[in-house]
């Protein structure tokens, strides 16, 4: 196999026909030219072409029809055109009239193979069942295969090469405001952006763990696998600020989640206050006592209620502060999912998801922006806010105790 | 100098818009049409122009699927269907977990069996917008960034959708193309009249066998004239196929003997194990359509005839004429197991068109149990082209196009066609029918058979030369001049054939928009961005639509370039 060129292998690879050899090629010419021995294919590819050119040829030789008739033979009062020449010939001080005279009939259908008619035979959907019959399930494309393919393929031996799908850099632009968030650089070799603004480092990270119940309470460890129902678990919902300025942080959530099992969720603090995301030279000269708390670190770590110097969660006060981070304590009650629920139930239907609105307010320096386009260079503070919905991923609810006994 | 030049050449050429020489109320000569419109284009924007030169892109919207795809190729370059796998957050690569499958054989419903996997539901009362909208965006999102490699923004859409849809869908559907793709202007298009177009016929029968349900559409000049529905379509031929294959799943495991496939529609149980992906593929590739029986098959009438010629019983005929066939025309097809992949179950052949028997064609039921919106499909076949006049009904019957999902199962189109002409054979083209019918027209043949005896005192008159002969028995005159006439009005123009049943392929509605726009031919239905997120479907012209569309002949959604007003737009046959 040879092609023609390295360019456009895939239209080259079209023209292929199925057991080697190129396929006759279509005739283009219009169905007065096309010889009659001609035995036109039925590829889908010169069926358009020659239905295009046989359209082509009635669309010019009918465009000479009068513009006050439609393709379909009804008058048309409505357009300015055809306005213009009734009148015109009504008032009788033009030729018009003599030129409607000579009007061609409308362009007609296609009557035979040569201009993209195709019959049905029977003898094609016979030959297919036989096929069908014979090789059986393996010689038949599946579902995937077929969808990828340009044209319906039903058998192994229809298949065609598909091409390599291309990718492109994209720019992303903001969907309200048009204004550019992503844009890469333009050379082929580099992965950098000439602009990235990416969410994350706009808005809090938001992180979730159990707290689990204090040792004294005899109470089994919260599993995430399988939550406890119909009793209060607490979690540490952790913010860390990415934003150089202090945050000011107001949480909402619905009483019960949406979806078919309604759990109560409280968020024990919903206001509080985020750090900056200072440098780290500022927080090790700062509060020596916050310098070992790496964020990281304290995801890991387990931590129990009462068991830190007897803290017990309470409502409207935070559980912990760190540098640029604040962690409050959301207590969830699970619904009971019945025995019977569990098999009739969708696929992830079990999962506790907490949809949380987030707000955020803070002072940000206007002088940084301002400063390019000849701003006075003097700090200004501008009050900004932010809000948004997200969705916080909790674990599975697990069966209730004792409801098969 | 040479680029000016260049320049005006890429004007768009007077087909484009040949409205603007007419115009000038009085040309004085035939020569001067030409300088004005030059003199027009070079005052218009040049921007304008250009953005009209730039080629469309086409989608199509259906139940199960989007295509999409460049104007003038005739395949969509991608067709991307909505699953539940489509679905999957970011991340989630669990269904490529070992063993992912076998766990996830969930009993379904079957009201809502493989809804997931649709796009939308005509009946809104269950469906959530919302999600509507998300898929469509998620969908055409994906078309333009992996398949189509283009900037939306400049582009503007063709969108081939079904004319009868609610308009809370067709709003939901413009406003997302319209805010989320910053798409220019839309241009809608309904699919029977493409698929006409693109089986090279002006007027056809259109029999869309769809997924939810299979629309026919009688196109008379490219306008819909007639349209009836039915909800035999392939969603009832996977679920049927499901049904078979959960039978003989069951029964290979040895669970139950007895199969669902042999009792009777009302009886089955309303959960399925089998989900749509393993039923559609086996659908895909396996169902298959019987032929007519009694028509063409000759061999089993007669052996029939000799078998009760020769005092032979029937019941011992059959059982070896079964075995027989197992052997030779029924051979046993291994497919992999819808429980354990890495099985094979197998099913007799013969049983694969089971399913396109039952639901398509309702071979089960008698027609007396049939609703409105569940007749079979070769009956409404006929309905629809029994509710046509003649005329239109001549012209139709020959151009019957099959398109669709469910036109691709082989032997259904042969067996409709031999199906509906035998209806015609039988009943010829009369609406009553019924026992009080049969009982009238037997009648009256007996009254015509009593007539037979002055009406042979007729023809003896008519041989007779000498007797005169009353107007209403004599042939008709050739008028040789009314001949040449008519020969001169149909030179050039070939004969049409009418008044035959004939199917005719076609290749589909979206190849038909993609032809429509490498022809440059507008649609009535055109709608700019800025009047639409002004006002909503409810700023279409309301007043004049019905007018225009009518006297236009454009009602249709096809309409020749240049036609289209400017100001205001119209809904159309969408409204």
């Amino acid at each position: 196999m040879s092609f023609k060129s390295l360019t456009d292998m895939r239209s080259d690879m079209g023209k292929l026909k199925i057991g080697g050899g190129h396929k006759v090629a279509s005739t283009k010419s219009s169905e007065a030219e096309s010889p009659p021995e001609v035995i036109p294919d039925d590829e889908p590819d010169s069926v358009f072409t020659t239905l295009r050119s046989f359209y082509n040829s009635q669309l010019s030789s009918s465009n000479s029809t009068d513009p006050l008739l439609t393709p379909s033979g009804g008058f048309n009062y409505s357009s300015p055109s055809s306005l213009a020449r009734i009148m015109s010939l009504y008032t009788g001080r033009s030729g018009y009239g003599k030129k409607d005279q000579a009007k061609t009939t409308p362009m007609r259908e296609s009557a035979d193979p040569s201009e993209g008619l195709r019959v049905l035979d029977p003898a094609s959907d016979a030959e297919a069942i036989e096929k069908m019959r014979t090789q059986g399930w393996t010689s038949t494309t599946s579902t995937v295969q077929q969808a990828e393919q340009k044209h319906p393929a039903r058998f192994i031996d229809d298949l065609r090469p598909i091409q390599a799908l291309l990718r492109t850099k994209r720019s992303k632009r903001c969907r309200t405001c048009r204004h550019i968030l992503v844009k890469p650089e333009a050379k082929v070799q580099s992965t950098r952006f000439r602009i990235r603004l990416v969410a994350l480092n706009y808005i809090p990270t938001i992180s979730l763990k159990p707290l689990q119940p204090a040792p004294s309470t005899q109470l089994p460890l919260i599993d995430l696998n399988a939550l406890p129902a119909l009793r209060a678990s607490q979690f540490l919902l952790t913010l860390k600020n990415p934003l150089f300025d202090p945050v000011k942080i107001t949480l909402g959530t619905p009483s019960h989640t949406p979806g078919k099992q309604s759990h109560k969720v409280t968020i024990l603090c919903p206001q509080f206050d985020v750090g900056p995301n200072m440098d780290q030279w500022d927080e090790a000269l700062g509060d020596p006592k916050s310098r070992r708390t790496s964020k990281m670190l304290s995801l890991l770590k387990v931590e129990y209620a009462g068991g830190d110097g007897g803290k017990v969660a309470e409502a409207g006060k935070v559980w912990e502060k760190g540098r640029n981070w604040t962690t409050v304590v959301v207590e969830v009650i699970c619904a009971a999912i019945e025995e019977g629920d569990k098999t009739a139930m969708r696929e992830d239907e079990d999962v506790l998801e907490i949809p949380v609105f987030v707000r955020m307010e803070w002072e940000a320096d206007t002088e940084r922006e301002e400063s390019g386009g000849g701003g006075k260079g003097e700090e200004r503070k501008e009050k900004r806010e932010l809000a948004y919905w997200v969705v916080v991923g909790v674990g599975r609810v697990g069966r209730l105790e004792g409801s098969s006994s | 100098m040479a680029t000016a030049a260049g320049y005006f050449d890429r004007k768009p050429s007077s087909s484009v818009r040949p409205g603007l020489s007419h115009l000038q109320p009085n040309p004085p000569s035939p020569h001067t049409p030409q300088q004005q419109r030059r003199v027009s284009s070079t005052f218009s924007s040049p921007s304008v122009s250009y953005r009209s030169e730039d080629e469309a892109v086409i989608f199509e919207f259906g139940t199960r699927h989007v295509s999409a795809g460049f104007t003038g190729e005739s395949y969509p370059r991608c067709k991307l269907g909505f699953g539940p796998e489509e679905s999957r957050r970011v991340g989630d690569y669990r269904r490529w977990l070992p063993g992912y499958d076998e766990g996830q054989r969930k009993k379904q419903r079957v009201e809502s069996w493989g809804e997931d996997h649709e796009l939308w539901q005509m009946d809104l009362r269950g469906m959530d917008i919302g999600i509507v909208e998300d898929k469509i965006e998620r969908a055409v999102r994906e078309a333009f960034t992996k398949y189509l490699l283009l900037d939306s923004k400049s582009r503007r859409l063709l969108v081939i959708l079904p004319s009868v849809m609610p308009h809370q869908l067709l709003s939901t559907v413009l406003a997302t193309l319209f805010s989320n793709f910053q798409t220019p202007s839309i241009t809608l298009l309904s699919p029977p009249i493409l698929s006409t177009v693109a089986a090279g016929c002006r007027s056809s029968l259109i029999v869309d066998i769809g997924w939810r349900e299979t629309t026919l559409t009688a196109v008379y000049d490219y306008r819909e004239v007639y349209q009836a529905r039915t909800t035999r379509a392939m969603r009832m031929v996977t679920l049927e196929m499901a049904r078979l294959l959960e039978s003989y799943d069951t029964q290979k495991k040895g669970d139950k003997p007895g199969t669902a496939g042999d009792k009777s529609e009302d009886q089955r149980s309303d959960v399925l194990s089998i989900n749509l992906d393993q039923a559609e593929q086996v659908t895909t590739r396996m169902a298959w359509c019987q032929g007519r029986q009694g028509s063409s098959d000759a061999p089993p009438d007669t052996r029939d005839i000799s078998g009760q010629l020769g005092q032979v019983s029937i019941a011992e005929d059959k059982p070896s004429d079964q075995s027989r066939n197992a052997n030779t025309d029924d051979p046993s097809i291994s497919i992999p197991s819808p429980s354990s992949p890495r099985q094979c179950i197998s099913i007799p052949f013969s049983q694969f068109a089971q399913p396109v028997e039952t639901s398509l064609l309702a071979a089960t039921k008698q027609r007396y149990d049939l609703d409105d919106h569940e007749q079979p499909l070769h009956i409404l076949i006929y309905k629809t082209l029994l509710s046509l006049p003649p005329d239109g009904r001549a012209v139709c019957m020959s151009r019957i196009i099959f398109t669709g999902g469910g036109s691709n199962i082989p032997g259904l189109k042969p067996r409709l066609l031999d199906e509906l002409s035998a209806i015609v054979k039988e009943r010829g083209w009369d609406p009553v029918e019924g026992k009080a019918a049969d009982e009238r027209r037997r009648r009256l043949k007996e009254i015509s058979s009593n007539r037979q005896l002055p009406r042979s005192t007729h023809e003896e008159a008519l041989k007779d030369p000498s007797n005169t002969i009353p107007a209403a028995l004599a042939p008709q005159v050739p008028d040789p001049i009314e001949d040449k006439l008519r020969r001169e009005q149909n030179k050039g123009s070939k004969d049409t054939i009418s008044g035959i049943i004939r199917g005719v392929k076609t290749l589909g509605a979206w190849a038909g928009g993609s032809l429509l726009a490498n022809l440059r031919i507008k649609g009535v239905v055109n709608i700019e961005r800025d009047s639409f997120l002004q006002y909503g479907l409810t700023g279409a012209r309301r007043d004049a639509e019905a007018s225009t569309v009518q006297q236009k002949g454009l009602g249709t959604g096809v309409g020749r370039g240049g036609m289209g007003e400017r100001g205001g737009w119209t809904l159309g046959a969408w409204a």
